[in-house]
Parts: structure tokens; sequence; C-alpha cells
């Protein structure tokens, strides 16, 4: 049981490493706490499920749209509400206040046009077969989100290094100020950050709707998993968030092999108490200087 | 349970509803309009106290008003514990350690149900009595509600006004240069969490005996972000804002949906207005209802 | 400034506005309540329950109403929380002023009695099924069979028949899970079997490997869940991907199309009790109803939306008898005797619970067949 236990929670791990490579390059860089993410990520996730259960359309079309709904949800959130609110002189909490009003507002929205019970997508039924490995049970679908999150934090991180773009965003996290003086257009990498961070919401949900479906309080839980991962791994690098989410992806499906499984959650919210009280800067510690 | 005879029974209910998160959105204004500290655990404490008073008055019979008290004393004991080292971390790490301690605090009383009941609450939570008096009908327990809403922000106007509430508005300002200026900021941080906190017991001491009944989810973040909301809608750092703000988010809504019947849409729709007066509000006017330096 | 006050009062206004469309106007009908699932975790039950009222309602009408008098029917939101359920129920005491009302889940049952039963309201339960709901109350009744009778006949059913030794329980973690979760391992543990392992979920949850895992290491003989629909749907569907091939038991309610339509294949095999209604093999009575609701709904009812629908006839009776008052209504329905229902004949025991007797049934073939040894 162990063994299995340990592989759910690799698997559940590499899930939220996803929700933290998303949430984290937008946290990372801007510095917003965008607790809307968490709206942005359930409304592609019902996108996601309209597109392909009610409309019938195939299954690239629903995800096409899915992220298309998400990139450009995100940066319009930056573009029409935060950047105005800047502007004006608001403080830290004043934005971190309508992020969370403009939550409350879509996750509302999203019930009213879709009810609250929870929708399955029923596609993909050949990935959902359960596939025995040694004493261990996995889907292929869940081969597909380990192996989805590891390529795009690959992806990610090659980005980041390598390209112009990827480093006037690593440019702008390590020193906003400096960034003018430099040349790089501030107010265009944010949108691309916001855009970038998104899609990969997107990714998550689509992939997170297809196994166990998709409810409107999805987002909440998805930003609380991403935002743990992202403290606890250390809010300075985005290889930070993904160790974040596979430490609590482990944990969480490891530690209930001795407790009951009701406090699956709380776990979770222990970690996070314990790193921010003693190690603030997570696991791996400051690496952009500020 | 209480005699209900009417139409006016259910408004003088709404008003009960009215004075609770009144109480809440006073004390939690201590600790987000004046101090700066946004917390989201605001419900966790509600709920400590509401438990506190449903398990002493339907297991031994003890007085409503002592267990209160006791209530009060155990949310104070609790957040002095969390407060200590979290207030050492700042801004977004504060708000998500709050996060963090409201999902624990429900998750103990989700799971613990030898001493809570678990998911199944608690119920058959009796009125409060007073020298023979029970506080049976509506009207009588409003009287009881209300005088202990006053006697809150009452006491949260008193800090406000005290040299106390101008050291926390310093420190909501310009931490460091509070510090500088020889101020205990960790000190101060500690008693006005603490007694935001106790407050917040005394409020779901009164729900509990209202509602006749609890359970873990009538406390859940939703709460917390709904008192928040009234808290900065009605004007941090203003006190008589925080009552407005109780009144405007609780009572309007609720007789509106007197007059309509589509419950089903209601209530979203209602949050919906809520989400969209917090983005507004922050936009246009950030200071709330009553700005800080009308009503204190 | 001045502008911006404007803009926010507006937008205070306009939001406002977004909530009331005009008043209704109050007429004289006949009032009945009901506190339902209407949104929330698990709106499907406010739907049978809406489908089952609907129905009962156009035969009422065609039946000239009660003697010429409009029923109306006044649903308030819960969404399976007991706080919310108070409060709506508050509403319909004080203000609508019904005699009666009907509503469903355990926990729900159970916060509202207290209620009823001091305003002299009486309480319908049409879906409910824990066992404490029999001690509720002299104003509760319930016109669905109670766990107190299916799981200790499932119990029995697994023990004598099945011939299990080792059961692993999967239960949601309410007022109605745990009722069958209890008087399970009580009936079980007498008869001289074991449960090996109790795993309790949330309602509207969707993932169980956890609790799955942690089942199969107690190697039980059977799996007994006792769990809504949807659930039931998705721990049968992930059994099966984690390669679990112990035989399941579960709750009558999982013969809704709805766990069908989730679990797939993953139904085959799973044996479950079931109440007298029949939409296929039952009485005339319950096939034209079945007949019915297919024309109207495009699939077969499931037994809830029978009892919505016997449960408002029946009060509609009694008020057409006479009873207008809450104790009226209580005394007719204790007297009631023999009623032929479409849910099954109905008779109300001393508790105010209606007597029946579960059939045990299997899946083959995706379709409920009764279960030979």
């Amino acid at each position: 049981m162990l063994l299995q236990l340990a592989v759910n929670g690799i698997i559940a791990g590499s899930a939220y490493a996803l929700l933290a490579l998303g949430f984290g390059i937008i946290y990372g860089t801007t510095r917003t706490f965008h607790f809307a993410h968490g709206a942005v990520y359930t409304l592609a996730g019902y996108v996601f499920y309209h597109s392909l259960v009610v409309l019938g359309l195939p299954f690239f079309v629903g995800v096409a749209a899915a992220l298309a709904i998400a990139a450009g949800l995100g940066p319009s959130m930056e573009q029409f509400i935060y950047r105005p609110l800047r502007t004006v002189g608001a403080s830290e909490m004043e934005v971190l206040l309508s992020s969370l009003g403009l939550y409350v507002l879509i996750e509302n929205l999203i019930i009213i046009l879709w009810r609250s019970d929870p929708r399955s997508v029923p596609v993909a039924e050949a990935l959902q077969r359960g596939i025995q490995i040694g004493p261990v049970w996995v889907t292929g679908l869940q081969f597909l989100v380990l192996a989805t999150s590891l390529v795009l934090w690959g992806a990610l991180l090659l980005f980041l290094r390598r390209t112009k773009l990827g480093k006037a965003i690593r440019a702008l996290a390590a020193d906003p100020e400096m960034t003018e003086i430099v040349g790089i257009d501030e107010r265009r990498v944010r949108l691309f950050v916001y855009a970038l961070g998104s899609a990969l919401a997107g990714v998550a949900v689509v992939l997170s709707a297809i196994d166990t479906g998709i409810a409107p309080s999805a987002g909440m839980n998805a930003l609380l998993i991403a935002t743990i991962s992202v403290i606890v791994g250390g809010t300075n690098s985005i290889s930070g968030g993904v160790a974040g989410g596979f430490l609590i992806g482990v944990a969480e499906n490891v530690g209930i092999w001795q407790i009951a499984s009701e406090w699956k959650q709380a776990i979770a919210f222990g970690l996070l108490v314990v790193f921010i009280l003693l190690r603030p800067t997570g696991l791996i510690g400051p690496r952009w200087a500020k | 349970m209480g005699e209900v005879a009417g139409p006016v029974d259910y408004i003088f209910y709404i008003l009960i509803l009215v004075s609770i998160y009144a109480i809440l959105a006073v004390s939690l204004n201590l600790l987000v309009g004046m101090t700066g500290l946004i917390s989201m655990a605001h419900a966790a404490f509600m709920a400590i106290g509401a438990y506190t008073t449903a398990l002493l008055v339907t297991g031994t019979g003890m007085n409503f008003f002592f267990t209160v008290g006791i209530g009060m004393l155990i949310a104070a004991g609790i957040s002095a514990l969390l407060a200590l080292p979290s207030l050492r971390v700042k801004g977004d790490h504060y708000i998500i350690a709050s996060f963090g301690f409201q999902v624990i605090i429900i998750s103990i009383l989700l799971n613990w149900p030898s001493l809570t009941r678990g998911p199944f609450g608690i119920m058959g939570i009796p009125r409060p009595r007073l020298f023979g008096f029970t506080f049976a009908s509506y009207q009588s327990f409003f009287l009881l509600s209300a005088g202990l809403a006053i006697v809150c922000s009452l006491v949260a106007w008193r800090v406000s006004t005290s040299a106390f509430g101008a050291v926390l508005r310093a420190i909501r300002e310009d931490e460091v240069a509070a510090q500088s200026l020889g101020k205990d900021v960790t000190r101060f941080k500690v008693l006005v969490f603490v007694l935001g906190c106790s407050l917040a017991a005394v409020a779901g001491s009164l729900y509990a005996s209202v509602a006749s009944f609890i359970d873990p989810f009538t406390f859940d973040i939703a709460e917390s972000i709904f008192v928040l909301a009234i808290v900065i809608i009605g004007g941090k750092g203003n006190v008589l804002g925080s009552v407005l703000g109780a009144v405007v988010l609780i009572a309007v809504p609720e007789l509106l949906k007197f007059l309509a019947v589509p419950s089903a849409i209601a209530d979203p729709l209602r949050r919906m207005l809520y989400g969209m007066l917090l983005v507004v509000f922050m936009r246009f006017m950030p200071s709330g209802l009553l700005p800080e330096r009308a009503g204190r | 400034m001045g502008r911006q006050k404007t803009l926010v009062l507006g937008s205070v206004l306009l939001g406002l506005i977004m909530l009331g469309p005009s008043p209704a106007v109050a007429q004289e009908p006949f009032r009945l309540g009901e506190v339902c699932f209407c949104t929330g975790p698990a709106p499907q039950f406010g739907e049978y329950c809406q489908q089952g009222l609907e129905m009962a309602l156009e035969d009422v009408a065609k039946e000239g109403w009660i003697k010429g008098r409009k029923l109306e029917v006044i649903r308030e939101d819960c969404q399976a929380q007991p706080k919310l359920g108070i409060a709506g129920l508050t509403k319909l005491i004080n203000v609508h002023k019904v005699p009666a009302f009907i509503t469903y889940g355990s926990s729900i049952v159970l916060a509202l009695a207290p209620v009823a039963e001091a305003n002299k309201v009486v309480l319908l339960n049409t879906m409910a099924t824990s066992e404490k709901i029999r001690h509720a109350g002299d104003f509760t009744f319930s016109n669905i069979g109670g766990s107190e009778v299916e799981v200790v006949q499932a119990a029995e059913f697994a023990f004598k028949e099945l011939k299990a030794k080792k059961v692993g329980v999967l239960y949601v973690n309410n007022e109605f899970g745990l009722s069958g979760r209890t008087v399970f391992s009580e009936v079980f543990g007498k008869l001289g079997g074991t449960v090996a392992a109790a795993e309790a979920h949330d309602i509207g949850a969707t993932d169980y490997r956890t609790q799955l895992t942690k089942i199969r290491a107690a190697s039980p003989d059977l799996i007994y869940m006792y769990s809504h629909d949807k659930e039931v749907g998705y721990a049968l569907k992930q059994a099966k991907q984690l390669g679990l091939t112990t035989p399941w038991l579960v709750f009558s309610g999982s013969s809704a199309p709805v766990t069908f339509e989730i679990a797939g294949p993953a139904l085959e095999g799973v044996i479950m009790p079931q109440w007298p209604f029949d939409p296929v093999g039952g009485s005339a009575g319950m096939k034209e109803f079945a007949r019915r609701y297919q024309g109207k709904y495009g699939k077969t009812p499931i037994i809830y939306v029978a009892t919505c629908y016997d449960g408002y006839r029946l009060l509609a009776e009694a008020l057409r008898a006479g009873a207008t008052s809450g104790s009226e209504i209580k005394d007719f329905l204790y007297k009631v005797k023999n009623y032929e229902g479409v849910s099954g004949t109905i008779n109300f025991d001393r508790d105010g619970q209606v007597v029946w007797a579960a059939r045990f049934m299997v899946v083959r073939d995706g379709k409920l067949v009764p279960h030979r040894k």
C-alpha cells in the first residue's frame, strides 16, 4: 500500500507542480498576489467542459478554447484592473482585495451559468484504464500529467534562460525599477507573464477535468495548493514551486498512511504554516537578489 | 427554539444577524483597518466562540454568559499562540498563514468528532438565560445581541481614539519607522490580534444561540472573506463604518430576498455583488463608505 | 470625488436591482413548502423533487385542485447546508405560514426536525435515511425506507447470501453516510463478521484513490459503499482503474442514471438493494408513472422522483380531507392505510416511518436484474 500511496503522491505532486508553475511565474515576476488566478483556472475548466460535453466539439478545439480564454482573461485583469489601481497609487492590500473581489465575482458567475454540482468530462477513456506495474496501478492519464508537468517545467526553464523575452522576465522579477532604465517595456512583459501563467493554468485544469471533473470551487483549491507549493518551495524560483508541489503531493498521500484520510488537506496547510514560520524563503532559498 | 409569529420576527432575525456581523466587522477592523494585518481566519475564531458556547451549554448546562467568557479566553489563548511566531512574517505571507490557520482550525473542528461531533454539528442549542429570564423571542434576543454589539463597538472605538490606536496606525503606515521610534511593534501586533480574535468569539457565541445549530461548514473561508468585505466596504479604520458595512451587506440583500423569489440564483447573484463591490470600491473608494477620520 | 461616489452608488443600485424583480402578489391558494437542494454540491436531488412536484401538481390540477382552491409550493434552497435550511424553514414558517413541508438529506432533516416540532409543522422526508430520523419527532414523517431497514437487510444479505466475512466500508461524511456505517458495523459484527476498514469521503468528492488504496490494503471480501449516486459512480470507476477486483454492495440510490453515466462498465456485477419502486416490473401505477416520466424527461425515473410525487399527493390528500393545520395533517398521516402511491404501498408506523421491505438486485449488461444465488 505504501508504494501505491507514494506513487499517488508523485502523480498528485506533478499536478501541483504544474499549478505552481502558472501561479509562480506571475507571483515571482510581478509580486502581485493574483487571487483571481483561481477564477481563470476554473473558468477555463468550464469552457473546456462546455465545449466538449455540451457543444460536442472535438477534443483539441475544447483545449484550444480553454487555453485561449485563460490566456486572454489573465492579462485583461492586469490591464484593466491591476494597472489602473497601481497608477492611482493603490496599496498592495487594495490590489489583493480587488483580486479577491474578481475571484468571488467570477466564481459566482460560474455557479449561475453552470450550477454548482461537479461536472465530469468523459473523454479519453482509453487513457483512464488502469495499468499494473509491479504492485502499483496507474492510468495513462496519470502518466500524461507527470510527463506534461516535467516537460513544461523544462521548457519554461529553457525559455527563461535562453530567450530574450525570458531574460526580460527575470530582469523584471529581480529589479522592476532597473528594467525601465535598461529599456525593457515593462508593461508588455507583465502582460506576457500573465498570459503565460494563465495558459499554464489552462493546461492544468484540462488535465484535472479529464481525471476528476470540474466544480466551481476547483479554482480556490488549485490556488491554495499553488500558493502553498510556491511558498514552501521558495518564491524566488520556478523550480522552487515545482519542488514544493512534489513535496506537498507526496506528503499528503503518504501522510495519510497512518493518519485518517480526512486530514489530507490539513497536512498541506500544516506544512505551509511550518515553512512560513520557520523557513519563509522556502526549500530553495533566494536566488534573485532583491 | 423561539416563538415565531410572523414577518416582524423575521425582520428582527435579520437585525440580530446585522449585530452579530457588526461585532465581527469592528473586531476585524482593528486588525485589518487599523493595523494593516489582513487576517483570513476571523471565521475560525468565530467558530471557537460558537463551539465553546454550544458544547458547554448543551453538554453541561452552563450559563450562556459564562461560556462567552470562556470562549473569549480560548480564542485569546489560541490567537496568542498563533500570533507570536506568525507576526515575524510580512504582507502576503501573513495572509497566507492566516489562510492556513483558518483551514487548520476548521479541519480540527471537522475531524475531531468525539469533541465536536465533526461534520454533523451541534443542534438544539438553547437560548441564553439570565436571572430566570430566557431570551427566547427574536425581539428579546436582539436586545442582547445589539447590547453586545454596542459594547464591542465602544471597545473598538476606544482603541481607535487612544494612543494605542495611534501606534497601530503608525505600524500600518510604516512598520520600520514605528520600530525605529522605539515601539515594540511585535507586542502591539500580538495585543491587537488577541483582542480582535476574542471579540470574534463573542459573535460566535451569539450566533450559536440564535441559530440553534452549528457545524464546521458554517465558519468556512467564505465567511472570513465576507467579513473582510464588510470591513473594507464599510471603511477601514472606521468603527461606525464597520457597522454601516454590516447593515448594507446583510440587511439590504435580505430584505430584497424577502420580495424576490428565485432563490436558486439569489445566493450566487448576491455574492457576485460582493465581489463587484470589492473591485469597484478598491478602484474608486478605497477608504470605504465612511473614511477613516469621519466617525473614528 | 462626486463623480466617483455616483459611480459607486450607481453600481450598488445596479447590483441591488439585479436581485429583485417585482414582488410576488399573494393570493389565497393552499401553501406547502420545500427545503430543497436546489443549488450546492448535490442539486440532482432538488431536481428529482422538482420533477416529482411538477407531476404531482399537474395531477392535482386535473382533479380540480383541492375543492377549487389552488395549491402552491414554495421552495427554499438550503444547498445541503443545515444552517441555510434553518434560515429557509424560518422563512417558510414565518412568512409563508406553511403547515407542512417536504425536505431531504439526513443532516437537513435532523437539523430541521426540532424546529418543525416546536412550530407544530409537519416535516415529510422523501429521501433521507438516517436511523435517527425515526426518533426525530412526532411531526417528522418519512415516506422513504430508512437505513435502519435497508442497511440491516444489506448486512444480513452480505453475511448470509454473499458469504462475506471481512468488509471494507466507504461512506460519505455526513449524517446519512455515518448512519449507514454505524448500522452496518453493528449488525455485521453481531452476525460474526468484521469491518476491516472504514473510510469516509466528502460529499461531492471526485477523487477516491486514497480511500480505495487503504481499503485494498485491508483485503476485504466485499466493499460496502453507502454514499450518493455520483460519488458511488466515481468510486467504482477509480476502483477499476486501481485494479480492485473486490465485489461491491452499494446504497439503493445508486440505481440512478447518473451513476451509470459516470461509472460505465465499472458497475458490472455491483449489487444493490431496491425498494418496492420498480419502473419496469412493478405495479400498473408504477409503470404508468414511469411511462409518463419518460415522455416528459426522456429517461427512467428513480425512486426519489416517485417519493416526492407521492409526498406531495399525500399532503394534498390531507388538505382535501380538511386538515389545514400542522397538527391536523400529522393526525391524517398517522391514519393513512395502504395508500397506493407510485413508490409503493404506504403505511406509516408509530414513528412516522413508511413500512417497506428491500429486494436485492445486481447489474448485468448495464441493467438491474434480481440477484439470484
